[in-house]
């Protein structure tokens, strides 16, 4: 059925898919059209230049992000490489209990992470904004990579072993610069998710200079800035083109990081 | 020679395992501090009764949050809600997600471009989402009503997100819109897994489309349609985002859904002890799917 179509039914199949990319667009272009309502592009530079901290939060975005991104990759390399190539005792245990807490909501544990943040003085600081949604997001991580590495095998290992190399040069000279793609889709898919992050600053961030992207379009709707939708919509623009491009200039590299920000979602 | 060889062998056994742990140690430091940590946490706490401030103030109460989170009249409106949301959300998911993989498997003229428009809400977040759709809903200017006006509908339009018996719809429709690119791709993955010659068999046979989807195509996707579902379900309990940024449960509780309960009993009226009893069972569920989902795929893997 799928070789040797008609031209009749190719037709068919080209205009439905151009009436769902339609729908799918009208939402996502009214934003766009309405961010240039009234004084054009005049509404993004009002947003830059009329004291509200949006360049501030840009870069909190930014810096957090990345963050983010390396600590996670900092963790679940190694994670994943142990958990795939290296045998010990209560390893498999560890990893179905990280699988089996994968999908909890960060919001379930919001008493205690509370409660830990204010003990070590960290409400409304860059160690918030950054290490609970890190820590939630390195099971899937784990995941992407270890998966990678089964499909690598033990040859090199054992060929390095024969060198005298050790584990973590095995890992660090060997293992993680071959497992480059998963890391493509981690860096990718972490970023995205970092950058997308509505409920960790809600929990942890409290002024104005401490906000990410997301919060700075609450933070717009509900000051004097509410009143003027296009703004706010302008604010919407900003804020969606980075992971759009992320994606688009990635998407050759994506796999198996396509599904993984479902199961985080 | 050969006690030689068994007490290097126990060497290098014992290096693994230090090693193992080493590498494991960054990951199993963050997740302790904040995840298992987490979990002891609440599950104690649920016993409580505490405002979340002073911990002098925590007073045990046994099971009585529970019985009061079972007895709520708002807590089995929540669970509707979330029913409904999983049933509504992960069928018309399936439909599309499985309808555009479809149309794209022939690989025609911009199949990569069209991909990646229906990608794309995936890759935004759930703020730019709900905006987006507050931008359709709004009642004066809102695209949905001027449509409804332009076409001499106007007895249809109304206040979409303020009218109980449209907003969790209007939450239905927008996570639909958000998350249909996500299910395209598990379907695109699992057609692939099906092998051509079927395809070609069916064909020969004088099949029909609708005959080799019902007959083939779609049997030989359920460990799809499995993980689809799954994945639905563990999204549906967790779903805040969204709620919270449309209608913030409302309007009354017309829209609550088990994450926002528990946000508004922690963050907002400050009953930590009763919040906790919620995450234990949204964490319960959560865990449970997960399970299933681990069996599921060790059984595939086992043939």
């Amino acid at each position: 059925m799928f070789k040797n179509l008609s031209l009749h039914q190719k037709i068919i199949i080209q205009v439905l898919l151009i009436l769902l990319a339609i729908i799918n667009l009208i939402p996502l272009s009214n934003v766009l059209i309405s961010s240039f309502k009234g004084a054009g592009f005049g509404n993004y530079t009002y947003l830059f230049t009329s004291g509200f901290p949006i360049i501030r939060m840009i870069l909190n975005s930014i810096f957090v992000s990345i963050m983010q991104v390396l600590l996670i990759i900092a963790a679940s390399s190694p994670a994943a490489f142990a958990f795939s190539k290296l045998h010990f005792k209560g390893k498999n245990t560890i990893f179905i209990l990280l699988m089996l807490t994968m999908s909890i909501s960060m919001l379930c544990f919001i008493s205690p992470l509370f409660q830990t943040m204010k003990r070590l003085g960290w409400i409304n600081t860059y160690m918030a904004l950054i290490l609970p949604a890190a820590t939630f997001w390195m099971p899937v991580a784990v995941l992407i990579q270890k998966n990678y590495f089964d499909s690598v095998g033990y040859d090199l290992m054992e060929a390095a072993m024969i060198e005298g190399a050790g584990y973590f040069t095995i890992w660090q000279k060997i293992y993680a610069p071959i497992s480059r793609p998963a890391i493509v889709n981690v860096i990718v898919f972490a970023f995205i998710n970092s950058w997308n992050d509505y409920l960790n600053p809600l929990l942890f961030s409290r002024t104005e200079e401490m906000r990410t992207l997301p919060m700075a379009v609450v933070s717009l709707t509900s000051s004097i800035y509410g009143a003027r939708p296009e703004i706010v919509f302008a604010c919407l623009v900003i804020m969606a083109i980075p992971s759009i491009m992320v994606y688009l200039i990635f998407q050759n590299y994506l796999g198996e990081g396509m599904t993984a920000g479902a199961v985080k979602g | 020679m050969k006690t030689l060889t068994t007490s290097s062998l126990q060497k290098k056994k014992q290096s693994e395992t230090l090693s193992g742990y080493l590498f494991l140690a960054p990951i199993l430091i963050l997740m302790g501090l904040f995840v298992f940590y987490g979990l002891i946490y609440v599950v104690r706490l649920s016993f409580f009764k505490w405002n979340g401030f002073m911990p002098e103030t925590m007073e045990f109460r046994g099971l009585k949050n529970y019985r009061i989170l079972f007895s709520d009249p708002v807590t089995i409106k929540a669970l509707i809600n979330v029913f409904i949301f999983i049933i509504f959300t992960v069928t018309i998911q399936m439909f599309l997600g499985l309808l555009i993989a479809l149309l794209l498997r022939p690989h025609l003229l911009g199949s990569r471009f069209f991909r990646a428009i229906f990608y794309i809400p995936v890759t935004l977040s759930t703020v730019v989402i709900a905006r987006t759709f507050m931008g359709l809903y709004e009642p004066y200017f809102g695209l949905l009503n001027t449509f409804l006006k332009a076409i001499g509908q106007e007895n249809l339009t109304r206040t979409w997100l303020g009218d109980p018996n449209t907003a969790l719809w209007c939450i239905i429709a927008a996570n639909i819109f958000q998350w249909t690119g996500a299910q395209m791709v598990y379907y695109i993955a699992g057609l692939t897994t099906i092998p051509e010659e079927i395809f070609e068999a069916s064909q020969i046979d004088g099949a029909g489309f609708w005959k080799t989807l019902g007959s083939v195509i779609w049997p030989n996707l359920w460990p799809t349609h499995t993980t689809v579902i799954i994945l639905g379900m563990v999204g549906g309990i967790k779903t805040f985002d969204i709620v919270w940024l449309l209608t913030q449960g409302g309007p009354g509780n017309a829209t609550q859904f088990p994450a926002t309960l528990l946000y508004q009993a922690v963050a907002k009226n400050s009953q930590a002890g009763y919040g906790a009893s919620i995450s234990v069972v949204m964490i319960a569920i959560s865990v449970l799917l997960s399970a299933l989902q681990l069996n599921f795929n060790k059984k595939r893997q086992e043939g």
